[in-house]
């Protein structure tokens, strides 16, 4: 269980990049955040992994700050991985995945033997072929897949992955997002950010928005709500289209309040602002 | 550990073993006495060994501590600082390597390459082209100081000042190469039980402490202890160059990537680099002398220029 509550986070002397988010990541579930380029994705996601400490507010993991678990017992109990993992080069996927072991090198040791979670990561991001494999010959998508690989081996209860999708191909993006759903089943609470705001929705993640001012907003049960939201977040006009009974949102391509289109002053204020 | 793990260490002690017993015995003297070998060959042998070994761990911390293969003591200006630090309390207090005023020499190196190195690496931000330059500069710029700072003393003193530079294996008494023995002895034990926190160092910052490393420390503790390795030998035996830069990667060669079994490797290899180097001055002894660095220089200088270019292929410079 994963628990924000005020979080607040602003580099000493800059501006502040989230304002007070509130956000639970219960067991079971999986929490998917969204929001513009320079929102603060990350840094919630560092702020609710204990990497970053909040400049105001609370994060608790299990219901304890996180900071006041110890580095060991952290790392057995959350994962992180990064938008870019940084794999050394000249190392084989093999040795790769099992630094997902190291919290559990420290007593009490990992309930599940080591060989059993490396065959469960190597099946489950599909690594079999280039496991013996050094880094630098992968793709970025092998890659992604190798990092998401070790952090499966590190068997822990939360997982937060920082746009996991990235670099993955649709067939592995579908892949992993049914594997998040089934360690979700499992008990674990899953928190990641994306893009993607239709894949996240098909597979039923709970979709939060960063809205640039570093609020954070869950997105509205009501489709209509849910299109005011998004524009006004993303900057964008957006069209609803239902799929299987989940309300997907299709930019509006030259429509109004898309930047390719004759222009809505909210969104296109703060793009211009930006630029 | 693998089984090509435990070859790999196997190789190097047993290189680090021969290359001991060829220092200790080649050209020894016919009828010389037990006195020689255990006054004069032994001293040599063991200092030999254990800067070698130092500066090869030493090289083996900094290339993963800075993510540089270009990295070692001597290029980083490490050993030029340290150099000149042992230079001025040898000149000003009159002694040799054999002396009391090693411990001194020891802990002015120490003073001298630690703040070489956070002075580079505070300029250059870490940038590994810059910092490298840095290190060139700052070797080159300290020999000269050294050379000027001899101008106030004793003929004969240049001449030792002289030899410091290249590097030399001094005959000291056996107790002096135990001044190097005890951070070595250290370093060993205290990396080589815990290789998986020096693997994590080779990822980002954020993942291995996701992972649960104290990365901050554990990066820290490294770094001193790698320029208080380099420190202590340039102590003992001056600038000797390369030994830290081309170990490492002949460990990698035969050991694989892992540091539980490269920081041991890296010391016994930089042992036996060190000590073949020795064991071939003592083979062409007579004919011409040189000092124990220029043969570590020549073997050295062409390694680092292969990895020069190989980084500059990927852009790593």
């Amino acid at each position: 269980m994963i628990r924000l509550e005020g979080a607040r986070f602003a580099y000493p002397g800059g501006r502040q990049i989230l304002a007070g988010c509130d956000l639970a990541v219960p067991r079971g579930a999986v929490v998917a955040l969204a929001g513009p380029n320079g929102s603060g994705k990350t840094t919630l996601l560092k702020l609710a992994a204990g990497l970053l400490k909040p400049s105001g507010g609370s994060v608790a993991l299990q219901g304890r700050p996180v900071a006041s678990w110890g580095r060991v017992a952290r790392a057995k109990r959350l994962a992180y991985v990064p938008q870019t993992p940084l794999l050394p080069e000249d190392w084989p996927v093999r040795d790769l995945v099992a630094l997902g072991d190291f919290p559990h090198q420290e007593a009490p040791p990992a309930p599940r033997p080591l060989a059993v979670r490396m065959k469960e990561a190597q099946r489950a991001m599909e690594l079999e072929d280039v496991w013996d494999r050094p880094a630098g010959r992968l793709s970025g998508g092998e890659a992604q897949r190798v990092a998401l690989a070790r952090a499966l081996v590190q068997d822990a209860g939360a997982l937060i992955l920082d746009e996991p999708t990235n670099h993955l191909d649709l067939r592995h993006q579908m892949g992993l997002y049914r594997l998040l759903g089934a360690l979700a089943a499992s008990g674990r609470s899953v928190l990641l950010s994306t893009h993607d705001l239709n894949l996240s929705r098909l597979y039923g993640q709970r979709l939060f928005v960063l809205d640039g001012e570093g609020r954070l907003r869950e997105l509205p049960s009501d489709p209509e709500q849910q299109g005011t939201l998004l524009r006004d977040v993303f900057g964008v006009g957006f069209v609803p289209k239902e799929l299987g009974g989940v309300v997907c949102w299709m930019p509006e391509v030259g429509g109004e309040g898309s930047p390719d289109g004759q222009g809505d002053a909210r969104a296109d204020g703060r793009e211009s602002q930006n630029r | 550990m693998t089984t090509r793990e435990w070859r790999a260490l196997w190789i190097s002690a047993l290189a680090a073993l021969s290359t001991f017993a060829a220092a200790l015995l080649l050209r020894l003297p016919a009828g010389a006495g037990r006195a020689i070998l255990l006054e004069v060959r032994l001293p040599e042998a063991l200092t030999a060994a254990l800067v070698g070994g130092a500066l090869g761990l030493s090289g083996l911390l900094f290339q993963l501590v800075l993510r540089n293969g270009l990295a070692d003591p001597y290029v980083l200006g490490v050993a030029g600082g340290s150099t000149f630090g042992a230079v001025i309390v040898i000149l000003a207090l009159g002694v040799g390597a054999t002396s009391l005023g090693l411990p001194l020499g020891a802990i002015a190196a120490f003073a001298g390459g630690l703040l070489t190195l956070f002075g580079l690496l505070k300029l250059t931000s870490g940038k590994p082209g810059p910092l490298l330059l840095g290190g060139v500069i700052a070797n080159t710029a300290f020999a000269a100081l050294s050379r000027v700072l001899t101008l106030w003393f004793s003929p004969s003193q240049l001449v030792f000042v002289n030899a410091f530079l290249v590097g030399f294996i001094p005959t000291p008494v056996l107790a002096a190469p135990l001044l190097l023995a005890l951070p070595a002895a250290y370093t060993l034990a205290r990396f080589a039980a815990r290789g998986r926190g020096l693997d994590l160092l080779l990822l980002s910052d954020d993942e291995a402490a996701s992972l649960g490393l104290a990365v901050g420390k554990v990066r820290g503790e490294a770094l001193v202890l790698a320029t208080l390795l380099a420190a202590s030998a340039v102590a003992l035996c001056g600038m000797v160059g390369f030994v830290g830069l081309v170990v490492p990667h002949a460990a990698r060669l035969i050991s694989g990537r892992r540091h539980r079994v490269l920081v041991p490797s890296s010391f016994l290899l930089g042992a036996a680099f060190l000590l073949a180097a020795h064991a071939m001055g003592k083979l062409l002894a007579g004919s011409w002398f040189l000092p124990v660095g220029v043969y570590t220089s020549l073997v050295g200088a062409p390694v680092f220029f292969v990895l020069l270019l190989r980084g500059q292929r990927r852009d790593l410079l």
